[in-house]
């Protein structure tokens, strides 16, 4: 049972850092109908340029990570701005093929900025752990599931009470009626940008802390996160989470409990089979909109 | 709220023209809407009306001519810089936001209107607190007078159609705004919606200094609300005049009423 719950317990905490990558594909949909194949070399763009700064240039962890954060959306806002911007009106495949296009360079350019070894984070946890009941909490992993607890909380009370999270809730309603209305519609795109960004540094920082490392498969994350938002639903922020944590434990506990006969990465491919299984029954993901058709 | 009444049209537009490669849209467009006025424009399907109504809304930008908003180029500004220069509109299939409150979609017409980056305290700041207050009453005073403010809460998409369209004129009027456009306002609703909705659009004119333009293809509803009336058939203006005049026009008749003009004025 103590097996058990040190699994789970690492299952929440990966899904947790699952759950605010899937909002980054989340946040960037509901804007703008463009599913962003560019959130994982944000990841691993944060993840390298926090290590940068906080191991070669000496600056303290967490301003590097706000440094960081700041970096990544400005990123994400220029690229919106300079490049998606103009394609609006294109179909949807072509912004998806751009940030394919995007996500590519940006991997290439941290490869050839930092080479292909792995780096030290110079987070403060490493690999200290408390003991409690025979399982070993990670503060990497405790730390990850405070930060995005409080993460979704600020994003529920900018979703909730502000006015640019009414207007992105009315911008991924329908964005005409939106742009009529008086709602800067660029600029909500823009923030759901910098959102996207900023969702993928603090995700780049858990992924990268122990027991992994900065290194150059951290993006590949985001493939493993995508399983949770068709989970989820798409356009929904709720199944974004629900999605990343399932699929954060179902990863864990396969990795822990799958027979031998499965092979050894069967945990890699369970949360697909979870996703397949889940769409047989609901098309639309747990908390997607089935869409309105005129007969 | 009284403001001084500019003496000059509010909207103006003169030669104008949209043509979509070798396919004309309209031509030779020239009207003046007087500030306090509810003027139409009517016209047979294909008359032009609903492109003449996206140049207005900014969606198309005409081929040639020049549209004025208070003496200055309408074609200047973009689409969401209409909100605040005074310009609401609604949409013929309605443009509202089906999963959101009633309450929120007529928020949405207030952003254009708001300061602090908090809409609700959130944050606890007394400022923002005041503000979200104020921006709330002036929501549902919108909704008192489209008779909608006992379902604030409700979700859109839960509503019939002919109150989603009070939501919508809701929304619009919480904008504050000048010029209120209306494309096709009674479109594909019940007998029973479009005596209503004319009502409502009579009433919401009557109350104020509100210049409505409205482009509608049923007679029934125009002839009721308007005071001037432009005539589209195939593109070309063929008429301007009060409800009466344009009812004894000769060229609109063989237009638009065909043989039995009694009838589409019923």
């Amino acid at each position: 049972m103590t097996e058990f719950f040190q699994l789970l317990f690492s299952g929440v905490a990966l899904g947790a850092v699952y759950s605010l990558i899937a909002l980054g594909f989340t946040v960037i949909y509901r804007a703008s109908r463009v599913i962003n194949f560019s959130q994982g070399a944000f990841i691993l763009v944060s993840a390298y340029v926090i290590s940068w700064l906080a191991t070669d240039k000496g600056v303290p962890f967490f301003l590097a990570v706000a440094l960081s954060i700041v970096f990544a959306v400005a990123v994400g806002v220029a690229f919106q701005l300079l490049v998606l911007r103009h394609l609006v009106g294109r179909s949807a495949f072509v912004a998806v093929m751009v940030t394919i296009g995007a996500s590519i360079a940006m991997t290439a350019a941290v490869s050839a900025i930092f080479g292909p070894d792995q780096k030290l984070l110079g987070d403060p946890w490493g690999s200290s752990a408390v003991h409690a009941a025979g399982i070993t909490f990670t503060w990497v992993k405790l730390w990850s599931i405070i930060v995005v607890a409080a993460v979704l909380y600020a994003l529920y009370l900018f979703d909730r009470h502000s006015r640019y999270g009414l207007a992105m809730r009315a911008t991924a309603s329908d964005h005409i009626a939106a742009l009529a209305a008086g709602v800067p519609v660029g600029r909500v795109h823009a923030i759901a940008w910098g959102m996207a960004a900023t969702l993928g540094t603090i995700a780049g920082m858990f992924l990268a802390g122990f027991p992994n490392s900065p290194n150059l498969g951290l993006g590949d994350a985001s493939f493993r996160a995508f399983p949770a938002i068709i989970l989820g639903g798409l356009e929904s922020p709720k199944g974004a989470v629900v999605g990343g944590v399932s699929i954060g434990v179902v990863e864990i506990l396969t990795s822990g409990y799958s027979p031998g006969w499965a092979g050894t990465n069967f945990s890699a491919v369970a949360p697909y089979i979870v996703m397949i299984a889940v769409l047989l029954a609901k098309p639309y993901g747990l908390f997607g909109s089935v869409p309105a058709e005129r007969i | 709220m009284a403001r001084p009444r500019p003496t000059g049209p509010i909207l103006e537009a003169r030669d104008l023209t949209l043509r979509f490669g070798e396919v004309t849209a309209f031509q030779d467009v020239a009207f003046a809407v007087m500030p306090g006025e509810l003027f139409a424009v009517i016209g047979p399907n294909g008359a032009g009306k609903t492109s003449l109504f996206n140049v207005l809304s900014r969606v198309y930008t005409p081929t040639s001519g020049q549209i004025a908003l208070d003496g200055r180029d309408l074609t200047a500004l973009r689409p969401r810089d209409l909100a605040g220069a005074g310009v609401a509109r609604t949409f013929q299939n309605l443009g509202l936001f089906g999963p959101l409150s009633v309450l929120d979609n007529v928020l949405v017409g207030r952003h254009h209107l708001m300061r602090a980056g908090a809409l609700r305290a959130g944050f606890g700041l007394r400022s923002a607190r005041a503000e979200e207050r104020e921006h709330t009453a002036a929501a549902m005073a919108a909704l008192e007078r489209t008779g909608m403010a006992d379902v604030a809460g409700v979700a859109v998409e839960n509503l019939a159609y002919g109150d989603r369209k009070r939501v919508e004129i809701a929304r619009a009027l919480a904008m504050h705004p000048r010029l209120l456009l209306l494309d096709e306002p009674v479109a594909g609703m019940s007998a029973d919606e479009r005596v209503e909705i004319t009502e409502l659009v009579r009433a919401l004119h009557a109350d104020g200094d509100l210049t409505i333009l409205l482009v509608e293809h049923d007679m029934g509803m125009v002839m009721r609300v308007a005071q001037r009336i432009l005539v589209l058939d195939f593109g070309r203006p063929i008429a301007v005049g009060s409800p009466a005049e344009i009812q004894a026009d000769e060229a609109v008749i063989r237009a638009y009423l065909g043989a039995a003009p009694e009838a589409a004025t019923a």
